[in-house]
């Protein structure tokens, strides 16, 4: 069981890493949408999260509510995925 | 009527020459192997219609302010020493790039003048870039900004008319990445490993490649349309309310938050309509849709495709409902997304580039003997997204037609521009008839909003 802050903080250093350009400055509360975050780049997120947290995220959980902000999905993630 | 201004070309710290990227290699032989000459392929338009008079003046001031009116003037093709990657070049001469002003007597912002239309740019005798202003009676007009897709993407294109707005603005936002990283000369033993896992690569995406675009492929090209013909477009939009209500049925629907895939299946399944109305036997569709490797929120690269490819394929029996073509498509996506094989594209892009584009073209489209693609399928997400005013001149819409080429002689692009979508046919006329035209217009509508489906 991982706990809110660390899933969020590993998912923003993934998207610090692999998607955001060099000095995009963001936090886990930041609108996925305001970031620029397609449907590509929440795939690659949602594949990351499943590499290491070992977690599917099931579809029914990928509500625009949940995929707003990383906050919104850890917490999705905590609370509804087994394992999260 | 038409009149030339003439920019006179400067260098501003801008390099004389840099490398092909993978994506400009795949434009160029692309088009040399396997598109007919006319209409010009390739050839893209980023489309600004503005609510006021732009002055053509104050748009050369603002681009020569950029610093890259060398390159948009001389910028070509050339490749020094045989087998070595082949560059751009700017050759030196002092060749001012042209703005074009048309006035035209009818209002129609979306009916383009013929002159504008058949605008030639080359990546082999410059230029490859050319400016439109459009003057309409009501005092407003358009700038159409035409490149040749070897040397530009669509985002690039959007980077560099936001970079000459804010500097023609004083505004000064930051120096753009112009350009992609310098290469490095050094050969080393880690080099030549790393060629060799990209070699591995390569050969995994050119397998997927092959698999996906087997034949037969369906196609609304006849053998005649080889010949050449003119480009048509045909535009038609959605407003804020309209789009929310397709945004929502993409929501509820299988597809969820992947908004590409439910236009890309909207588009198959209309297209489909019309070739099952042609009576033709059934086939498979395939559509390679590109993706922009930059990363999100990046200044650049303005100059030279940073693109990447998914590959899609649709059989007959996928089509029987959006649910299904939906659940196959998504299915595609992640798979391909999960085996890093947008990733194995951009390798195999790079590393033909040292190769004659023969060979490129050959392994690319020998198999299906040209026919990659049922169509050409491009949404490059939010328009223009920092170009709410173009150099003080508010911005009603801004849009891109697309480049278009036999084959498939059909390519469609789904712009979103502050809250509403709007669509474009491009085609090569003849390849679809004014009743075929409006059954795919009106077949997209429906299926966009899933009236028509499951």
């Amino acid at each position: 069981m991982y706990s809110i802050e660390i899933i969020s903080s590993e998912i923003c250093d993934f998207l610090r890493t692999n998607v955001l350009a060099e000095g995009v400055s963001f936090d886990e509360n930041t609108p996925l949408s305001l970031l620029g975050i397609d449907s590509f780049s929440i795939i690659e997120m949602l594949l990351f999260i499943e590499r290491r947290f070992n977690i599917i995220v099931p579809e029914s959980e990928l509500t625009p509510d949940n995929l707003k902000s990383v906050a919104a999905l850890a917490r999705c993630i905590q609370i509804n995925v087994p394992g999260g | 009527m038409s009149r030339e201004v003439d920019i006179q070309a400067s260098s501003n710290n801008i390099p004389g020459y840099v490398r092909l990227t993978g994506g400009d290699f795949f434009n160029l032989a692309m088009e040399l192997g396997t598109a007919s000459p006319t209409p010009p392929a390739n050839i893209c338009r980023l489309i600004l219609h503005l609510d006021g008079h732009l002055d053509a003046r104050l748009l050369r001031e603002a681009v020569r302010n950029t610093g890259t009116e060398d390159w948009l003037a001389n910028a070509r093709w050339s490749r020094p020493i045989p087998f070595f990657i082949p560059r751009w070049k700017v050759n030196g001469s002092k060749n001012g790039f042209l703005i074009h002003e048309n006035n035209i007597n009818e209002e129609g912002p979306r009916e383009l003048p013929r002159s504008v239309l058949s605008r030639k740019v080359s990546p082999f005798s410059p230029p490859a870039f050319a400016f439109d202003i459009i003057y309409y009676p009501s005092g407003k007009s358009s700038l159409v900004f035409t490149w040749h897709h070897a040397l530009m993407d669509a985002r690039g294109a959007e980077m560099l008319l936001t970079y000459i707005d804010r500097l023609g603005n004083g505004k000064g936002t930051g120096q753009p990445i112009l350009f992609d990283r310098p290469p490095t000369l050094k050969e080393d033993v880690s080099t030549w490993l790393r060629f060799l896992v990209r070699s591995y690569f390569a050969r995994k995406a050119i397998h997927t490649a092959a698999r996906y675009c087997r034949a037969p492929i369906a196609t609304i090209e006849t053998t005649e349309l080889r010949r050449g013909k003119d480009q048509g477009y045909r535009i038609f939009s959605f407003d804020r309310e309209e789009t929310a209500l397709i945004d929502h049925a993409c929501i509820r629907s299988v597809a969820n938050f992947r908004i590409s895939i439910h236009y890309l299946a909207a588009t198959i399944r209309a297209l489909d309509k019309v070739i099952y109305s042609r009576g033709c036997k059934p086939a498979a569709y395939v559509v390679p849709v590109p993706q922009d490797t930059r990363k999100r929120g990046s200044l650049g690269p303005v100059f030279g495709n940073q693109i990447t490819f998914l590959f899609f394929r649709a059989e007959q029996e996928d089509i029987s409902s959006m649910n299904r073509l939906v659940r196959v498509l998504v299915k595609q996506m992640t798979d391909q997304i999960r085996g890093m094989t947008p990733e194995s594209f951009t390798t195999t892009m790079e590393l033909f580039r040292n190769l004659p584009m023969g060979i490129f073209s050959l392994q690319a489209a020998g198999p299906t003997k040209g026919q990659i693609a049922s169509l050409f399928f491009s949404f490059p997400g939010e328009t223009c997204p920092d170009l709410d005013n173009f150099l003080n001149i508010p911005v009603l819409e801004a849009l891109h037609l697309p480049p278009v080429s036999v084959p498939p002689g059909l390519s469609i692009i789904f712009n979103r521009y502050r809250g509403g979508i709007s669509i474009v046919l491009s085609f090569v006329e003849g390849c679809l008839d004014p009743e075929e035209l409006d059954l795919l217009e009106v077949s997209i509508r429906k299926e966009l909003m899933n009236e028509d489906s499951h």
